[in-house]
């Protein structure tokens, strides 16, 4: 009985490290549905090319991805504007069907790009302190997922911060709650949209680059599985809410840890997907709309 | 009037018969052998096992290379060119499904050679059975991809075996004193038909020595898994003297690296056929030191066949080294040709009952023979490597290819 509350306890504090990196690729897919209405297809393949550049530049310059993410993340906020301006933009008033396959189709790009430079081998970036960890009682925890947990959560906060406390951020989330009443009060949308099609780029581009530290990769593993977990939790989260997705991957991660401690492990994917049926079914506007109701109530 | 017409009607018959390509093996009048044999193949050339996929694809080429520059098959007297083309299956099996249907209905291909991973070679080994299409793969060890096959063979052992292959050592072991009996064991095996026959080989040799093995936990888990705290931490609780698992490079890697972050031990580690691979030792490094593997061919194997191909290798200046991906795409299209060769004709089904009741020697794989048994599926010995500290590797089994002592129990780190 001990053993299995112990486990649990473990199953627990392993869903908080997991919830840090599925909290930072979401987020960004998040941003750009809340404030233009599209899924980012395409979110996978920047973390994957993001992977692949922190893999060049720690082999390069020998510097920790946690280091690398300052330079990563800003360099994929200028890839995700240029895609928005040369890519996005031109379907962003056609049906949503479009920009999903269009977006689908520069994930395949990206794949073929990444394939053609950097071959099929399943890569990894093996900082120093791989082997270290630190032990709770009877937990043990490594440093690496500790950083990424970290990591993930500073930029939680900033991200609020700059949703929150600067005029860019305020005219973000006034876009995602009325696009016709900002362009009438003379916000420019266009520019608005960059910024934000960016800003959730430079997210995905911040988690390509935390996941080196714990996943070996590929250019196509686990970036797939990983954009499917992003779906369930920005839709569990609500579509629009950035801590509502924090909130989202700390339960994911929970109940797929504990499904693999208490049930079977093969049952943890089907986990996510079950979680996502549900949430679409019983409360399609996620965490975030179940918070507002109880407030108005 | 009436015997006229039955002989006529005979006579006919003979003619048409002679016209089909009737007649033994290496009675086809050279007539009846075109110019040029269409060969095809699909590999995952993108996507997620492109690595394989290039291995396979150099293999191949190397092999079609050689033979349409020393001027093509002997095919009944008769100097047959090889059209051999290869498409991307972008590592998927439904993909890969179609592509051989194309390449029979289509391009009309005579013979096909195997593609990668077991539920791609499942899909392909299905169509070459609905179209009667001789194919030779060794892309896929599972058992299941054989089940009511005729057409398909596959060069690579039973899954199974490989198990049971690792069984036969661990008794070794024992008996030397290095292991204990019964031997506790954790098994942990990907949700596929590979790792469940990885856990029925297991579950099969404690079944029949009880007084040797014990499985203590098995669980398999999901392809391409995140965390394997808690199913590790399950491990621990089961206390097992060995840990055996069955996973794919990428899994083997993220699955290793936290087994030695969480500071497990076991006197014997496994991961089925992982553990040499250049990719998995350039990313585990220390952590990948002593892990035990069961492969199909390794180039450390003695003998002049294997040094034969692994210089052939050197000197093509390949990228890739002579792993058992490479060795096993030779084979299978060393013994197609062979057997068109050998059968004298480029008839389908005379060429498949050539390959079916060949024995083909001078294999570079354990054995130094490949003899397929009835459901079109090879039966060869496996040999077992032991990662060794700096990055390389030793055979320890069987004693007779070992070219070093095994190190068990694993040291303690």
């Amino acid at each position: 009985m001990i053993e299995t509350l112990v486990r649990v306890v473990e199953a627990f504090i392993s869903a908080l490290m997991v919830a840090g990196l599925y909290a930072t690729m979401s987020y960004g897919l998040a941003l750009i549905y809340g404030v233009m209405k599209i899924i980012n297809l395409a979110n996978a393949g920047i973390m994957m090319l993001a992977a692949f550049t922190t893999l060049v530049l720690w082999q390069t310059t020998g510097l920790d991805p946690l280091v690398l993410v300052v330079v990563v993340a800003p360099l994929f906020f200028v890839v995700g504007a240029v895609l928005e301006v040369v890519v996005v933009r031109r379907v962003s008033a056609a049906a949503p069907i479009v920009s999903l396959l269009l977006l689908f189709g520069t994930w395949l790009v990206m794949q073929a790009f990444a394939n053609l430079i950097f071959g099929g081998d399943v890569r990894g970036v093996r900082p120093a302190y791989i082997d270290s960890v630190v032990h709770v009682g009877d937990v043990t925890l490594a440093y690496n997922r500790i950083f990424v947990f970290v990591a993930g959560a500073v930029i939680l906060v900033l991200l609020e911060l700059f949703l929150r406390g600067t005029f860019l951020g305020r005219a973000i989330r006034a876009l995602a709650q009325d696009r016709e009443a900002c362009a009438l009060v003379g916000v420019d949308t266009k520019r608005v949209s960059m910024v934000a099609f960016g800003l959730g780029s430079a997210l995905a581009g911040a988690a390509g680059c935390l996941l080196t530290l714990v996943f070996p990769f590929d250019p196509t593993n686990p970036f797939g599985v990983l954009q499917l977990k992003s779906f369930t939790i920005i839709v569990l989260g609500g579509l629009e809410s950035i801590i509502g997705v924090a909130f989202a991957s700390f339960l994911l991660a929970l109940a797929e840890n504990l499904t693999v401690t208490l049930s079977r492990p093969q049952l943890e994917n089907l986990v996510s997907f079950v979680v996502l049926v549900v949430v679409l079914v019983v409360m399609p506007g996620g965490l975030a709309a179940l918070l507002r109701r109880r407030r108005l109530a | 009037m009436r015997i006229r017409s039955l002989a006529v009607a005979a006579l006919a018959a003979l003619l048409v018969t002679a016209a089909c390509g009737g007649g033994g093996p290496g009675a086809a009048p050279t007539s009846n052998v075109p110019d040029t044999i269409i060969v095809r193949a699909a590999l995952p050339l993108t996507g997620a096992d492109a690595t394989p996929g290039g291995f396979f694809k150099n293999a191949y080429e190397l092999y079609v290379k050689r033979v349409n520059d020393a001027g093509g098959l002997n095919v009944g007297g008769k100097k047959v060119k090889i059209d051999f083309k290869i498409e991307d299956n972008k590592s998927d099996a439904q993909t890969s499904g179609q592509l051989y249907e194309k390449f029979v209905t289509q391009d009309n291909a005579d013979f096909l050679l195997g593609g990668y991973n077991t539920t791609s070679v499942t899909q392909e080994v299905k169509v070459a059975n609905r179209l009667s299409a001789p194919y030779v793969g060794s892309g896929g060890a599972s058992s299941s991809i054989y089940v009511d096959n005729k057409w398909a063979f596959g060069t690579l052992a039973s899954i199974q075996k490989l198990s049971g292959t690792q069984l036969a050592f661990i008794k070794d072991q024992q008996d030397a004193g290095k292991l204990p009996k019964p031997l506790k064991i954790a098994v942990a095996y990907e949700n596929s038909s590979h790792g469940n026959e990885f856990l029925q080989g297991i579950n099969d040799g404690a079944k029949a020595s009880p007084d040797r093995y014990t499985v203590v936990f098995s669980s398999a888990f999901d392809l391409s898994g995140k965390d394997y705290t808690s199913l590790l931490n399950r491990v621990k609780d089961a206390a097992a003297d060995a840990f055996m698992v069955d996973a794919r490079v990428g899994d083997m890697i993220t699955m290793q690296t936290q087994y030695a972050q969480l500071g497990l031990y076991h006197k014997y580690l496994t991961y089925g056929p992982r553990g040499p691979e250049q990719q998995a030792r350039d990313q585990l490094k220390a952590q990948g030191d002593y892990i035990i593997a069961a492969t199909w061919f390794d180039g450390l194997m003695p003998g002049d066949n294997v040094k034969k191909f692994t210089d052939l290798w050197t000197a093509a200046g390949l990228k890739s080294s002579a792993s058992w991906f490479e060795a096993g795409a030779w084979e299978a299209a060393r013994i197609l040709f062979s057997a068109i060769e050998k059968a004298g004709t480029v008839d389908k089904q005379k060429v498949h009952d050539t390959i079916m009741s060949t024995t083909w020697d001078n294999s570079i794989f354990p054995g130094g023979a490949i003899k397929f048994g009835t459901t079109g599926q090879a039966d060869n010995d496996y040999v077992m490597t032991q990662n060794t500290p700096n990055g390389a590797h030793i055979l320890i089994w069987p004693k007779t290819l070992a070219t070093g002592a095994a190190t068990i129990p694993i040291p303690k780190k």
